[in-house]
């Protein structure tokens, strides 16, 4: 296999540049070796699996299992070593010895460890006899690559798989598991004496030197020079690579720090490639967590195969050779994409003969994880350049966030197989395209017009409005609840042809189509698992907290601006919406922006391209919301304002006139279909007798005072404003504290206004006082989610209160850590207390239904809404409409009747009327099994 | 003030009263009109609809506590009235008449007790380079300093000591106005530095031979020394402001005593300053309006001075005025006064009656904590809050646009803290006791002085015990709602006693300068 591949590449040596062939030469000897131990490792695995009985093979899998974990370290230290593989010497002791420690602690453990692990006492013996081996073979590995002994690092790699299907299957066929394992150890130990063999490699590393001059790298040059040694020196670990390995022991400080993050990055990657398997087991059922096994053994193959690739580049380009990213880009690539089109054309075939008809399941779900491997491979080859260049830092925090990001989402929407397998999807593309950007950065092309963009990039201002971003986004994707009614109906919208999706907004919804547009590509790319539908608004959320930064620092200054930041960072009601998936998120993107581009125009003059952006996101608001049309009416109506106070000023004001002219025209333009649709909604709407309102009302008892619109409907929708959605109980008691009220409007009194805290106060008043008489009209409407535009805006103008009214910053930041601390308490009680009128567990609730139920069992739901709701959660299941038969449903032949009702969601009496006679006739019928209440849900089960 | 030669002032590069005063200009006050015009309506139809609700029959709860509301709430419904009457009427004289050929003679007066040189030294200064007139400046010195002797001469004014020192600060004009002969005569406390143009923009205004005295804000310069003098000179804008321009069109300002120039037939027809008043320049007002003079306000700074800067002083400052506007209430019920005359001067002795409401409002809460009793009955606190919060809030914005824009919390706050001041005065009026005439302190202290905010940090303590009680028990929302009432006044009143408590400590300049309307609208600010 080796010699294939390493003649295939022979050819296209010849024609590249030396230094590129060169790479692609050492790439190719090694990855063949990789691969052919992989497939022989597979092909050991196989025979054993028809060698030995069930439970055999599954100890042996086990043993397989514990041995993998053990080496999960070892790509790190073989990064590291391959960095400084003259220090090889001095670490091994440590490794071996540690190695023996942790060895000895198995052997000694293994009477208890066997039991518990179901293994044989002798397996976990023979496990501890490979401590010292693991740790050791890594570094020697890493030391040949360190070396460019490539040749002898192939042959350590297809080492461990020959003696593993000699010695390990003739153990196996003699002793049984026990034996195969033993073959595994004694096979690793072969592989570690093939890499542990020196003339050879002193050999091969003095002619590389001859032939590569080159590739020494400047610290090695000097630190050979000031030593005064030569390249043979290599051999006692002070000649080439002498330098990193002393920086390694604190020698320098620019080896050190590039040993320890590439070190660390290797490990993060480790986690990358690993953690979603233990998540999966701790996340999702047995029999879901043995399906999602499947897919990390088959992805875990196109992973192994990958490998290699970036340890081969790490000492080339480290040591200042040229030309080695591509053929390690190129090897990744070829790999990962073999292993995705094969997964791609066939995955049942390829899951079912190897693991059996049960994880055809599965099967669906292969392609996307081998492209999250795939694309880890090429991530993993990224991040060593990073390492081996000057963005080792960068890059390791790159991992790291995408290691936090890759758990958050598994924990957040990893509820099957497919959204454990998209979260790894996601962080790993995310990852790929991140340290892809950092390496196209460094490109000496890329350097000249990047150099302003690092400044701005390395500021503490930026860099701390990246970290506030990034905790905002981390708080966003902390999702406890599922999907509720709405975001329900706007999945099964966005999920139609978009010619449907369009008709079935104009005849049943009332909401203008943008958001469903962007749902709508969103479904198709990610799916509509709960994860891929929130992405739209988790974005807009997180990228609304930099734009009200910007709004903020236009408006008032920079310390506003953090303010704001961090205040809207843990606003509860902004982090509720960013987690919906409905259109309030975007919405307050739209409304910051259009904010910010009219508070520029009016203090910095025109400029197209705020304008434009003005413009665009005016239309936006529009599009997204029927309501934030009141938001551009009053920015609109503070243009004619200005305009006439500037009437005097002659050419600025024309300039100004004009603009705002155009743009308005444009804007007015983009409306025009829009009132045709909404034209339409209300035709449809009215005819059917629906009425143009809103549609399904959550929360509204938490408004206090119920159907009634009364003063504290404006008081409670201030509070969910700034400290989010609550049980009615907290929010009498929150309502009760408006004297503090009163302290404020006392506050501000000989404040200097200013005209921009005007226009602000303007557009969060206006929208308040205009919804406030629509919904004198129809209560419904008067809720802060259609006033979403004017909670940013409300955040900004507390911000501007705080950094007003406190002169210091050190009082500015005691004010804003209080306050963020009520917001903190505010967003742990609405995102976790069941209490609140807003929560609805429909998932946890058909899921335990589902879990349940046996076939020939019956779901009655109330209202009939929820019919969307649950064939989302629970599309196996046999379920109807409470009422929707002429008699009762009733409890038959030992099956039971389960009986889900939202009674926040009961609009009327005749869905309360319906559910009382179901419940009649069961109680009459059949007998009372269970009863669960959850958030905003109760079921009952009847036999 | 820039013009004046500072040379000749051992201490002008420092003084705050050679500094440009922050005061509304002509168009602010016009704006603030259009703007008055604008919530007037607002307001009575606000006031109407709370006090509809409140007089409702079944409101009655405790009906102590409810009397004592009711009466509370009507006295503020007639200060409000009165104020929105006043500002009303709100007066700017423009452009001063031209002083009547040949210049006529003034003489000015700085009464002097125990000041300071540096203090007394600018005042004498600024007086000798008055214009527009044949000035004579006369230090009225009580005490008998060599010193200032000294400095008068130094200066070329007059100075003038007593044997007797009878009449307080009065007593001392008296003797001046015997010692000398002048048509006018101008006065200034011994701290008011003078600007060069003070004559040529009040003279003229005395043309009309009707016109007892021209008066002109009471300004103080060191409104940056500390958080206490900020808000009484805050307090200074609001009166001098809004108030006097009213009473002005009312034909009703009354003397402050300071930054004045009065006709001398005026001063000689009552005898002098009445020397029986700690107020006295409140009592010679209403007793030259009585006999039919005029008096006129001049709403532009022209003399800066100092105010109070520790609680003390202000203290002392506020317990003469409330004790001595108090104690001409049967003056101003007995004399012969136009009745718009009379009404104003009601106003302004009843404000210090003000106290007692504030005091039942911090009570009624803590009774409510403690006993359970409310003086409301019938009626949730959503109620409450929609008829009486629009009526609160039109009412602060009037304020706020009445002193244009320069009446703050700190000098609501300090009104607050100061409530029992306002209400042992009453006490003290009715009992007879008689004041003692105490010169407001020119420098103030550094140090905390608890003992002159002691009832506001009583008060606190009360309220604090009896938030404790309510969130000992079981937190209803009644009283949540009564806990945060609690806690809104502990806030006013440790903001208004927050100088007592920890000392003076100067004001830090503004972080940045706000942008402002014009500059948004592209005007030239």
């Amino acid at each position: 296999m080796a010699a294939l591949s390493a003649g295939v590449l022979e050819r296209v040596r010849t024609r590249l540049p030396a230094g590129t062939a060169e790479a692609a030469h050492d790439q190719a000897v090694v990855a063949s070796g990789q691969v052919g131990a992989g497939l022989g490792n597979l092909v050991f695995s196989l025979v054993m699996a028809r060698l030995l009985v069930p439970g055999s093979f599954a100890q042996l899998a086990s043993f397989l299992a514990l041995y993998t974990l053990l080496s999960l370290p070892g790509s790190s230290i073989s990064a590291a070593a391959s960095l400084a593989p003259g220090q090889a010497e001095r670490i091994r002791p440590l490794l071996t010895w540690g190695g023996a420690a942790v060895g000895t602690a198995l052997v000694v453990g293994a009477p208890w460890i066997g039991p518990f692990m179901r293994l044989p006492v002798a397996m976990v013996v023979v496990l501890g006899l490979s401590g010292p081996l693991l740790g050791t073979l890594a570094l020697e590995r890493g030391r040949l690559y360190g070396k460019r002994g490539h040749g002898q690092l192939a042959a350590s790699l297809i080492a461990e798989p020959a003696v593993r299907l000699t010695l390990g299957v003739g153990l196996a066929t003699a002793v049984g598991a026990v034996g195969g394992a033993l073959g595994i150890t004694v096979a690793g130990y072969g592989a570690l004496e093939i890499a542990r063999r020196r003339r050879r490699v002193a050999r091969h590393a003095r002619a590389a030197s001859a032939r590569r001059p080159e590739v020494v790298a400047p610290e090695v040059m000097t630190s050979g020079a000031s030593n005064g040694v030569s390249g043979s020196s290599s051999e006692r670990g002070d000649g080439p690579g002498a330098a990193l390995a002393g920086a390694l022991l604190g020698e320098g400080s620019t080896g050190r720090s590039r040993v320890t993050w590439t070190a660390l990055a290797f490990l993060l990657l480790v986690v990358v490639q690993n953690q979603d398997l233990l998540f999966a087991n701790r996340v999702l059922s047995p029999v879901e967590a043995g399906q999602f096994a499947v897919l990390s053994t088959l992805g875990g193959i196109a992973a192994f195969a990958t490998l290699t690739a970036p340890l081969v580049l790490l000492p080339r380009t480290a040591s200042g050779g040229r030309g080695a990213l591509m053929p390690a880009l190129t090897v990744t690539g070829l790999l990962g994409g073999a292993a995705l089109a094969i997964a791609a054309a066939a995955p049942r075939a390829l899951v079912v003969p190897l693991f059996g008809s049960r994880y055809g399941a599965i099967a669906g779900v292969v392609a996307p994880y081998m492209l999250a491997m795939a694309l880890l491979g090429i991530a993993r080859v990224l991040a060593a350049h990073c390492c081996a260049t000057s963005a080792g830092r960068i890059g390791t925090a790159l991992v790291a966030a995408s290691a936090a990001t890759q758990a958050l989402l598994i924990v957040n929407f990893g509820h099957d197989p497919r959204e454990v397998a998209l979260s790894t999807l996601a962080a790993t593309a995310g990852l790929t395209l991140s340290l892809g950007t950092v390496t196209v950065f460094q490109r000496p092309a890329a350097r000249q017009w990047t150099g302003s963009l690092r400044l701005v990039v390395t500021q503490p201002l930026t860099l701390a409005l990246a970290g506030i971003s990034g905790t905002a986004m981390a708080v966003r994707l902390v999702i406890p609840r599922g999907l509720w009614l709405d975001e329900v109906t706007s999945v099964y919208e966005a999920r139609e042809p978009f010619h449907a999706m369009l008709n079935t907004l104009r005849t049943s919804d009332v909401h203008p189509p943008l958001y469903f547009a962007v749902l709508w590509v969103t479904i198709r790319w990610f799916g509509s698992g709960e994860m891929a539908v929130r992405i739209p608004s988790v974005v807009a959320g997180t990228l609304v907290i930099p734009a009200l930064y910007l709004l903020a620092k236009e408006a008032y200054d920079r310390r506003t601006g953090i303010v704001a930041a961090v205040v809207a960072l843990a606003a509860p009601i902004m982090v509720w919406y960013s987690q919906e998936a409905r259109m309030y998120s975007m919405l307050m993107l739209f409304g910051v922006l259009a904010m910010w581009a009219q508070v520029r125009i009016l203090k910095r003059g025109s400029s197209a391209l705020v304008w434009v952006v003005y413009t665009l996101a005016s239309a936006g608001l529009a599009w997204t919301q029927y309501f934030g049309l009141l938001q551009v009416a009053v920015q609109q109506a503070m243009f004619l304002v200005v305009l006439w106070t500037r009437r005097h000023e002659g050419p600025t004001t024309r300039r100004l006139a004009i603009a705002w002219a155009l743009s308005a025209l444009v804007l007015v333009a983009t409306l025009v279909p829009l009132a045709s649709f909404a034209h339409q909604q209300f035709v449809v709407n009215q005819t059917s007798g629906k009425g143009f309102g809103a549609p399904q009302q959550v929360g509204s008892a938490a408004s206090l005072d119920g159907n009634h619109l009364g003063i504290y409907a404006i008081i409670a929708n201030l509070i969910w404003a700034v400290w989010g959605y609550h049980s009615t109980a907290t929010m009498a008691l929150l309502g009760a504290l408006w004297p503090l009220g009163m302290l404020l409007a006392l506050v501000v009194l000989g404040r200097r206004r200013q005209s921009i805290t005007t226009l602000l106060a303007a557009s969060v008043v206006v929208p308040i006082a205009a919804m406030f008489a629509i919904g004198l009209v129809k209560r419904n409407l008067f809720d802060i989610r259609y006033l979403s535009t004017t909670v940013p805006l409300l955040l900004l103008l507390v911000a501007r209160g705080i950094t007003g009214l406190a002169r210091s910053r050190r009082l500015v930041g005691v004010a804003t850590a209080a306050l963020l601390v009520t917001m903190v308490v505010g967003l742990i009680d609405q995102q976790y207390n069941g209490s609140n009128p807003r929560i609805y567990d429909f998932r946890g609730a058909l899921g335990r239904i589902y879990a349940q139920s046996r076939p020939g069992d019956v779901l009655l739901f109330d209202p009939g809404d929820l019919n969307q709701v649950v064939a989302y959660y629970a599309p196996a299941l046999r379920a109807e409409g409470v009422g929707s038969t002429s008699t009762p449903v009733l409890a038959t032949g030992g099956h039971e009747v389960f009986i889900l009702a939202s009674p926040g969601l009961m609009n009327g009496s005749s869905n309360a009327a319906a559910l009382d006679t179901e419940l009649k006739a069961l109680r009459s019928h059949d007998h009372l099994v269970q009863r669960w209440n959850l958030a905003n849900v109760e079921v009952w089960v009847y036999r | 003030m820039s013009e004046r030669p500072l040379q000749q002032f051992d201490t002008a590069a420092s003084d705050p009263r050679f500094g440009t005063p922050r005061w509304p200009g002509p168009e602010q006050w016009r704006a603030a009109d259009r703007k008055l015009l604008v919530l007037l309506p607002i307001s009575i139809a606000l006031a109407i609809w709370y006090f509809e609700w409140l007089l409702r029959p079944g409101r009655v709860g405790n009906p102590l506590l409810f009397a004592m509301l009711v009466a509370a709430e009507l006295f503020n419904l007639v200060q409000a009235t009165g104020f929105w009457w006043t500002c009303w009427h709100g007066r700017d004289r423009e452009g001063a008449p031209p002083i009547e050929s040949p210049a006529p003679a003034v003489d000015v007066l700085i009464p002097v007790y125990n000041e300071p040189l540096e203090v007394v030294g600018p005042t004498v200064a600024a007086a000798m380079a008055l214009r527009g007139a044949a000035v004579r400046v006369y230090l009225l010195d009580d005490a008998g300093r060599p010193e200032l002797a000294e400095l008068a001469g130094r200066y070329g004014a007059t100075y003038v000591h007593r044997e007797q020192h009878t009449g307080a600060k009065a007593g001392n004009l008296n003797n001046a106005l015997a010692l000398t002969d002048a048509p006018y005569v101008a006065v200034f406390d011994c701290d008011h530095v003078a600007s060069p143009e003070f004559l040529e923009e009040t003279l003229g205004w005395a043309n009309d031979p009707g016109v007892a005295y021209v008066q002109t804000p009471q300004y103080y310069a060191n409104a940056s020394s500390g958080q206490l003098t900020a808000a009484a000179a805050s307090q200074q804008s609001l009166f001098f402001g809004g108030i006097a321009r009213g009473k002005d069109g009312l034909d009703s300002m009354f003397c402050c005593g300071t930054n004045v120039v009065f006709r001398r037939e005026a001063l000689d027809q009552i005898g002098g300053f009445p020397e029986g008043s700690l107020t006295e320049d409140f009592s010679l007002s209403i007793r030259l309006h009585e006999l039919g003079w005029r008096s006129v306000y001049v709403n532009k700074v022209l003399a800066q001075g100092l105010g109070p800067e520790d609680m003390a002083s202000y203290v002392g400052q506020q317990q003469r005025w409330a004790r001595g506007c108090l104690a001409a209430l049967p003056a101003v019920i007995k004399a012969e006064l136009p009745w718009r005359v009379r009404l104003q001067y009601l106003l302004s002795s009843m404000f210090f009656l003000s106290g007692w409401t504030f005091g039942l409002y911090m009570a009624l809460p803590a009774i409510r904590i403690f006993t359970g009793a409310q003086p409301l009955a019938g009626a949730t606190a959503d109620q409450f809050l929609l008829h009486f919060a629009p009526y609160f809030g039109v009412s602060l914005v009037a304020v706020a646009v009445a002193g244009a824009g320069e009446y703050t919390f700190a000098a609501f706050a300090l009104l607050i803290a100061n409530y029992a001041l306002q209400v042992l005065s009453t006490l003290l009026v009715i009992a007879r006791r008689r004041g003692r005439f105490v010169v407001t302190a020119k420098r103030g202290q550094d140090a905390p002085q608890p003992l002159a905010a002691l009832p506001a940090l009583v008060s606190i303590a009360g309220l604090l015990s009896a938030v404790g009680f309510a969130v000992d028990g079981s937190l209803s929302a009644a009283t949540v709602n009564n806990v945060a009432f609690a806690t809104l006044h502990i806030t006013v009143l440790s903001v208004g006693a927050w100088p007592a408590i920890v000392g003076r400590r100067p004001l830090k300049a503004p972080r940045e300068e706000p942008m402002n309307v014009a500059e948004l609208a592209g005007e030239p600010a």
